[in-house]
């Protein structure tokens, strides 16, 4: 019988030409991923748990492997503020400030939050730390300013340090935690001697903003602020002189290298290096559009930045002084 | 296969006197008709209408109409000057010409003057933070003098502007200008010319090119002055093919006048349809411009039926008028079903929902219907006129070695060669379908689909892409919104739309997003002398509004009051895979918002059109195969009674078309609105030649002949003339192989293996599964009935009489065309 033959070999034409028309899955290009190189990032800390870094829409992401991959802190509550600043007491223990009064606490080194302040429509923190008193202080804008006496459980909205109504940007402590300064818009500068009890402005000596500072050594203060401005003090914060202000890109993050040296970031990706204790800072290099938010120095010895723009590629340190020499 | 009443006949008899005795006032009227139309064919115009060419009825597309009148942006034209010289384009010469280009960019017909962008344009600016609020200014000052303070000062404005990677190349040595046109030109108020605005901006390529510099330019007007450059060589190709076509012709019918005639009725169809489309308000656009192609090669295998038809009558002693009423009476009705089944064919790819393949099914339908008017009436008419060469009345087909090969051939349709070829087949089968499962839908490739990848304007396309930060594929979303005020002070409006921007960051495939919350949150951090710490929606409208320059309309990232947002996803290339997994996320996030009066929609820009044309192309692949495999089946099985005989036509031609698909896996041509038709084409057109060689096989077989014998005697009879015309088809549209236009080189070359491998299936295969499906003589009282209902006055089966042809013309109904070549060469 040929019949069958001729009818089998049809049957494999038809089936092949259903099989060949049929559906054709184009491949997945990957899991959706948290776009940490494209996110505006304004905080970068390490802790107990790994690194921790936050920001756009409440998100705060650990990386427990130096920063390759990022996943979501788990958070009580998601409010969708930009988060402004993380701060650890310790390992394991810390603050998370952001927009609206929102304030969220962790005690496993920023894995999970638990949210213990949220004022919807109100103003934003911009910086938070523990007093020696083991107060923990956040202020913001319009001088908001809020304490916690019960290690960040509750909060509660304090009068503005020495009646001033200016956004204060900035909380630092000196090295002994002693001395405290406050850092603000339109050249506000408080400064505490008690550690952060009792309050008295700086006369202004600059009208722009400052975003940031570190006591460097003793009585040796630099902060930084709008355009380039850079100042130092050498008198624990009394008084202050300029020494910066060559190149007009605000600058809004510091780190100290291992051997000391300071390194500030701002606009532009600018950074700026100091390798005379904070005397003269030169330009290091500039990366683009992006804002540096903060930098971290990695157990590698490398550095790595958050901005506006999401995580920069690390960098290492090495690569700075060979740019500084040069 | 239903036989045609003798009533029917006595009609076309009717029609057929009729004709021949006004021949002469109905030849003139033809003539006239054709002038007329001819007339009107000169008013043809390309009209590539960019609506034409989407799935109006796609979801996205619905939405995409929608919206996008607010939302243009598509019709960009970039002028971008590219310094070679040393350095970098901070130099007098280069900012003179940048000068130079911004004002001849600023003279293009129908451009918006006020959307012309450039370093000299005045809305173009820097803009500061200083202690004392923002500053900013003109990027080129009014007083510039190109020395070197002006030009460091330029370079220090240009770099606050935030313009490098936009108006100012990343790497510093390439400036543009950007500028969009208008649908409607504001000097002459009419539909602007795209064709004079790539004349234009081609003038100022030429004009600005120097030692130091070259011009890059795109946009979607250049695309078209392009294409429609392109398709002027259209023309070229028809030149071309139809030479060949003549000298082929030529070669075939030894006769000057039969070949001219025959070429010359096949062309009236085309110029008819040219000159209807006009009057119906029709255009040819880049696709439908295939219709006279086919049309013409069809046309050629009907006149040369025609023509062999009344060359026998008068070989057999008739008179010119005489053999041409016989010949008409013979292939009216055959010839006329044969191109309704046609257009049959024709009219399922209009299952394809897009506009631009209705209107080609519907012109290609016009056209045949217009053949059965020229070349059944007009043809007869002028053949009753005409006197036939010497040379051509000795008949050409007395080829011994024709003969051999056709015997040698039919081999195939014995068991063990059959068993060879089956085998060859099933081998094809195997490597024909894994191939095909690699055929991808949609463009292949970087550039634009429309030109070939090494094409001028593909090239300056990646240039720009690769010098700037400018993003080509962009895929829209919209937001409707339902509040009573401005909906972009709304923070749940808002959050939507920053949370959307957020998610679709992390998607791979995404280069970026723009939405009108980060750029509202752009502006909020930059009131806050640029503080990325501020960069965030606040929920308090005071603080929204604080972003809210953001909301302006005029950014074409939302509409008044933000009643629409657009959010702009920019994606990698605009491959298919790469929309499917961008839209599958944008799909998975929508589901999961639930938002009180906000609607998100999907999808614009041309990477939404893409996807939409991608699915309706899909969707509509099964359906139309599905379509034209039933139909064609159906008429099979009409046409034999038996699903043996419908097996034998059907299954080459599931073969062939598995074939085409790996084929276009191959040479990576895409499958989308301008190959999809081509498939249904070649499927309908390919099917004839197996229906013509087995319905004269069962000629034979109902006479009691064997397989072998009635194989021999179908391609004796047929063979030949099926070659010719699948010759004749194939380089009718082979000659597009060459366009300069991606699109129809890719439809010529599959148009070309479609015309040419059916035909070898016919040949090859077609014996091989008649030999294994065991199609065996009928007896021969069968034979008598049907032959008696065909005919009464029929010579015998062996004759060589020319009456004879109508035997092979009459069941031909519905099925193929050409019949009557094939009696030619009888021998």
């Amino acid at each position: 019988m040929r019949t069958p033959v001729g009818i089998a070999v049809s049957l494999i034409v038809a089936l092949a030409g259903i099989f060949a028309f049929s559906h054709r899955d184009t491949p997945s290009l990957g899991p959706h991923q948290i776009p940490v190189a494209d996110m505006n990032l304004t905080s970068l800390t390490q802790t107990g748990a790994g690194l921790v870094t936050a920001g756009e829409l409440g998100n705060i992401l650990v990386s427990l492997d130096q920063g390759t991959t990022w996943n979501q802190a788990s958070l009580s509550h998601q409010r969708h503020a930009l988060i402004t600043r993380l701060h650890f007491r310790d390992r394991t223990t810390g603050i998370a400030i952001g927009h609206e009064g929102w304030i969220l606490r962790t005690t496993d080194g920023g894995k999970s939050w638990q949210e213990v302040a949220f004022n919807p429509g109100g103003e934003p923190l911009l910086s938070v730390n523990q007093l020696p008193s083991g107060i923990w202080m956040a202020i913001g804008a319009f001088a908001l300013t809020m304490i916690s006496a019960d290690d960040g459980q509750n909060w509660s909205q304090l009068p503005p340090p020495n009646g001033t109504d200016w956004h204060l940007n900035a909380l630092l402590p000196s090295r002994d935690h002693r001395t405290w300064l406050i850092v603000g818009e339109a050249g506000t500068v408080l400064r505490s001697t008690d550690g952060g009890e009792n309050w008295a402005s700086i006369p202004e000596f600059y009208n722009g903003s400052f975003y940031g500072g570190v006591n460097i050594e003793q009585d040796a203060w630099v902060i930084y602020g709008m355009r380039g401005n850079i100042f130092r003090s050498e008198d624990n914060g009394a008084s202050w002189t300029s020494i910066g202000g060559d190149l007009p890109a605000s600058l809004f993050a510091h780190r100290e290298l291992a051997n000391g040296d300071l390194v500030l970031g701002g606009q532009g990706g600018v950074l700026l290096r100091s390798e005379d204790h904070g005397r003269s800072f030169h330009f290091v290099k500039k990366s683009g559009r992006m804002t540096i938010t903060d930098i971290v120095r990695l157990g590698s010895g490398e550095l790595l930045m958050s901005s506006d723009s999401g995580l920069m590629p690390m960098i290492p340190a090495t690569q700075l002084e060979q740019r500084s020499g040069a | 296969m239903k036989i045609p009443s003798t009533r029917t006949q006595n009609l076309v008899d009717r029609i057929a006197r009729v004709l021949i005795i006004g021949r002469t006032p109905l030849g003139l009227l033809f003539l006239l008709i054709t002038v007329l139309l001819g007339i009107s064919a000169l008013q043809t115009r390309f009209d590539p209408g960019f609506n034409k060419l989407i799935p109006l009825k796609h979801d996205y597309m619905q939405a995409f109409l929608d919206h996008s009148s607010e939302f243009t942006g598509a019709n960009r034209v970039m002028v971008s000057l590219e310094w070679t010289g040393e350095g970098d384009i901070y130099n007098a010469e280069f900012i003179h010409k940048l000068r130079e280009a911004t004002d001849a960019v600023f003279f293009t017909p129908g451009i918006n003057r006020t959307s012309v962008r450039s370093l000299f344009t005045p809305e173009v600016r820097y803009i500061e933070v200083t202690e004392y609020g923002f500053t900013g200014g003109v990027v080129i000052p009014s007083r510039f003098t190109a020395d070197e303070a002006g030009l460091a000062q330029v370079k220090s404005n240009v770099y606050k502007s935030g313009e490098i990677g936009n108006l100012v190349s990343n790497d510093l040595t390439s400036a543009m200008v950007q500028a969009e046109l208008l649908e409607v030109d504001p000097e002459t108020g009419e539909k602007t010319d795209y064709a004079a605005v790539a004349r234009h901006l081609e003038k100022i390529r030429t004009d600005m090119t120097g030692d130091t510099i070259q011009v890059h330019i795109i946009g979607f007007s250049k695309v078209m002055g392009d294409v429609m450059d392109g398709l002027m060589t259209v023309i070229i190709f028809f030149a071309v093919a139809f030479g060949i076509t003549l000298l082929l012709l030529w070669i075939y019918s030894r006769s000057l006048r039969l070949t001219l005639l025959a070429i010359t009725v096949a062309l009236l169809p085309v110029i008819w349809l040219l000159g209807i489309l006009p009057l119906a308000g029709y255009g040819i656009d880049p696709m439908s411009v295939l219709v006279p192609f086919l049309i013409f090669s069809i046309g050629v295998s009907h006149a040369v039926q025609m023509t062999n038809a009344w060359k026998l009558e008068v070989l057999a002693g008739k008179t010119a008028p005489q053999a041409a009423e016989r010949a008409f009476c013979k292939l009216a009705i055959p010839g006329t079903v044969a191109l309704l089944a046609n257009a049959l064919g024709f009219m399922v790819i209009m299952v394809i929902d897009i506009p631009i393949v209705h209107e080609l099914g519907l012109t290609a339908c016009l056209g045949v219907a217009l053949m059965i008017l020229t070349n059944k009436m007009f043809m007869p008419i002028v053949l009753s006129h005409l006197r036939l060469e010497k040379m051509a009345l000795t008949r050409p087909d007395a080829d011994p070695g024709k003969h051999r090969l056709w015997w040698s051939l039919s081999a195939l349709s014995t068991p063990r060669p059959a068993l060879f070829s089956l085998a060859m087949m099933l081998l094809l089968l195997a490597a024909g379908t894994w191939q095909s499962r690699a055929l991808l839908t949609g463009d292949i490739g970087s550039g634009v689909p429309e030109l070939h990848e090494d094409s001028r304007y593909n090239r300056d396309n990646a240039k720009i892409i690769n010098d700037y930060s400018i993003g080509m594929d962009v895929l829209s979303v919209y937001v409707e919104t339902q509040r009573d005020s401005e909906a972009c002070l709304d923070w749940q409006v808002m959050n939507a739309v920053d949370r959307f921007d957020f998610h679709m960051r992390g998607v791979p495939g995404v280069q970026s997003v723009s939405t009108v919350a980060g750029m509202a949150k752009l502006y909020v951090s930059g009131n806050n002398e640029g503080n990325p710490l501020w960069r965030t929606l606040q929920r308090s409208e005071s603080a929204l509004r604080s972003g809210s320059r953001a909301a302006n309309p005029e950014l074409g990232l939302n509409n008044e009051l933000c009643k629409v947002i657009n959010m702009m996803v920019y994606v990698d290339d605009h491959q298919n895979a790469t929309l499917k997994h961008v839209i599958g996320e944008i799909k998975a996030f929508i589901a999961t918002q639930s938002v009180d009066g906000v609607t998100f929609r999907l999808a614009g820009g041309n990477a939404g059109v893409a996807a939409a044309t991608n699915e309706a192309v899909e969707t509509a692949e099964v359906q139309m195969l599905t379509a034209i495999f039933g139909a064609i089946t159906l008429l099979c099985w009409l046409t034999f009674r038996s699903w043996r005989g419908a097996l034998c036509v059907i299954t080459p031609l599931v073969l062939v078309t598995i074939l085409c698909n790996a084929l276009m896996a191959t040479l990576g041509i895409g499958l989308k609105v301008t190959t999809l038709p081509v498939i249904a084409l070649g499927v309908g057109v390919g099917v004839d030649y197996g229906i013509y060689i087995y319905e004269q096989m069962q000629h034979s077989l109902q006479r009691g002949t064997d397989l072998r014998t009635a194989f021999y005697e179908a391609m004796r009879q047929r063979g030949t003339a099926a070659v010719f015309t699948a010759v004749t088809m194939t380089i009718g549209v082979g000659t597009w192989a060459f366009s300069a236009l991606k699109f129809q080189a890719d439809m010529g070359i599959l148009l070309a293996f479609m015309f040419m491998v059916n035909v070898l299936g016919a040949i090859f295969l077609l014996p091989a599964l008649a030999c294994w499906l065991n199609v065996r003589p009928v007896k021969a009282q069968a034979y008598a009935s049907l032959s008696a209902a065909v005919s009464a006055d029929r010579p015998g089966p062996d004759s060589n009489e020319p009456a004879h042809a109508q035997e092979q013309a009459l069941p031909k109904q519905g099925t193929g065309k050409r019949p009557a070549i094939a009696a030619v060469s009888r021998s």
